[in-house]
């Protein structure tokens, strides 16, 4: 979480501009919906100062955003912190060589894919995505960032569905998130 | 309107932008040179420099809204919006947009595509920008237009990395100002590669 003493001031106003939409995409699913946290001028830019001041002293040379809502966190913490942003795409996105990591669905597998030569061995990275479920998609970025030698310091999520526990699937990598969402 | 006619002629970091984009031959298929801006997102100074650019331009002109076009247009806007103290709007493909959206079709090459805007986003009167990577036909960009003009908002200008040289033709499809950093290149001089179409 987000300070380890008295919650950090910034955190409540972060934490109402998200809106939840019941039932997205299908019946039961409480659909945490970052979209209205980036129309709050205020609450956007201090989700990207509660990242880039926990990182920016840390050495960490790749931002790898998760497509498409990590797009949208990663670049900014990327810049105020010095780094490379990495695009971690779907499949058939990306137009040159790449690493592919198939990982679970609830039915069926995805596939995630890195660009070959975007990282370098011994490169410090952080994964970077809106919200972290089951962690099957994080845990997918670590291995290809693993696989070209990068270091994964931690991995960086707006949100946090405690109850899916995703956090035990990032092979004891570190996990750090603003706020935890029912 | 390209940035070297436009206040940034002889401005060197327009070179070096240019030359952090890769050119990947026969992407998606025979005959296109696409323009990969990835390795842009490698160079750090690079990529500040085109955010730097974009906010520089914007930031006097009462902006409240940039429109990002899914994906790419998601790793330009959020940085410009939160550099010029905008909102920042996503504009998604169908179905991902959780919330009531209001839709645009447009033409692809071959069939239709369609982009979505939520509900109250944008409100009426809001002065809106568009950024996405790269400006071809412009038929994307002019489907953004019309969602945000739907919503109320004055599209103020379309923003780009790259475009086509024929600007005049594009002005006239989108309707909109047009403003563009850097032309595509046709072969790969790109700064970080040593082999082509690779990180050699």
């Amino acid at each position: 979480m987000a300070s380890n003493d008295a919650q950090d001031p910034r955190l409540p106003r972060i934490s109402s501009a998200i809106r939840v939409i019941p039932d997205f995409p299908k019946p039961g699913i409480m659909f945490q919906d970052i979209t209205t946290l980036l129309l709050d001028t205020k609450a956007f830019k201090d989700t990207i100062d509660l990242f880039v001041e926990r990182y920016r002293d840390q050495n960490i040379s790749v931002v790898a955003g998760v497509e498409a809502r990590g797009f949208i966190f990663g670049p900014p913490i990327a810049l105020a912190i010095g780094a490379k942003f990495v695009p971690m795409r779907k499949p058939n996105k990306l137009p040159g060589e790449v690493i592919s990591e198939e990982y679970s669905l609830e039915y069926g597998t995805d596939k995630m894919e890195m660009h070959v030569g975007a990282v370098q061995a011994g490169d410090r990275a952080l994964v970077i995505d809106d919200l972290i479920a089951t962690g099957g998609t994080l845990c997918a970025a670590i291995k290809l960032l693993e696989r070209v030698g990068a270091q994964v310091v931690e991995c960086a999520c707006v949100i946090e569905l405690p109850e899916l526990k995703g956090r035990e699937k990032l092979t004891g990598k570190p996990l750090f998130v603003l706020v935890k969402g029912a | 309107m390209f940035a070297e006619e436009n206040g940034l002629k002889g401005d060197p970091r327009l070179q070096a932008i240019s030359q952090a984009v890769r050119v990947v031959p026969n992407f998606p298929k025979q005959g296109i040179m696409f323009q990969d801006i990835t390795t842009l997102l490698l160079d750090h100074k690079a990529f500040k420099d085109t955010v730097d650019i974009f906010v520089d331009r914007y930031r006097d002109m009462h902006i409240s809204v940039v429109a990002g076009v899914e994906a790419r247009g998601f790793l330009f806007g959020p940085s410009i919006a939160l550099g010029i103290g905008a909102k920042f709007v996503p504009l998604r493909k169908p179905r991902k947009l959780p919330g009531e959206v209001i839709s645009e079709k447009y033409s692809l090459e071959y069939g239709n595509d369609c982009l979505e805007l939520h509900v109250g986003a944008v409100q009426p009167g809001e002065r809106a920008i568009v950024i996405d990577d790269l400006v071809a036909t412009g038929g994307t960009l002019s489907a953004a237009i019309r969602l945000l003009e739907r919503s109320g908002a004055e599209v103020v200008e379309c923003a780009c990395v790259i475009g086509v040289p024929d600007v005049k033709g594009h002005c006239r499809l989108i309707g909109k100002p047009l403003y563009v950093l850097v032309e595509p290149r046709q072969v790969d001089k790109c700064s970080r590669c040593e082999v082509d179409s690779s990180f050699g």
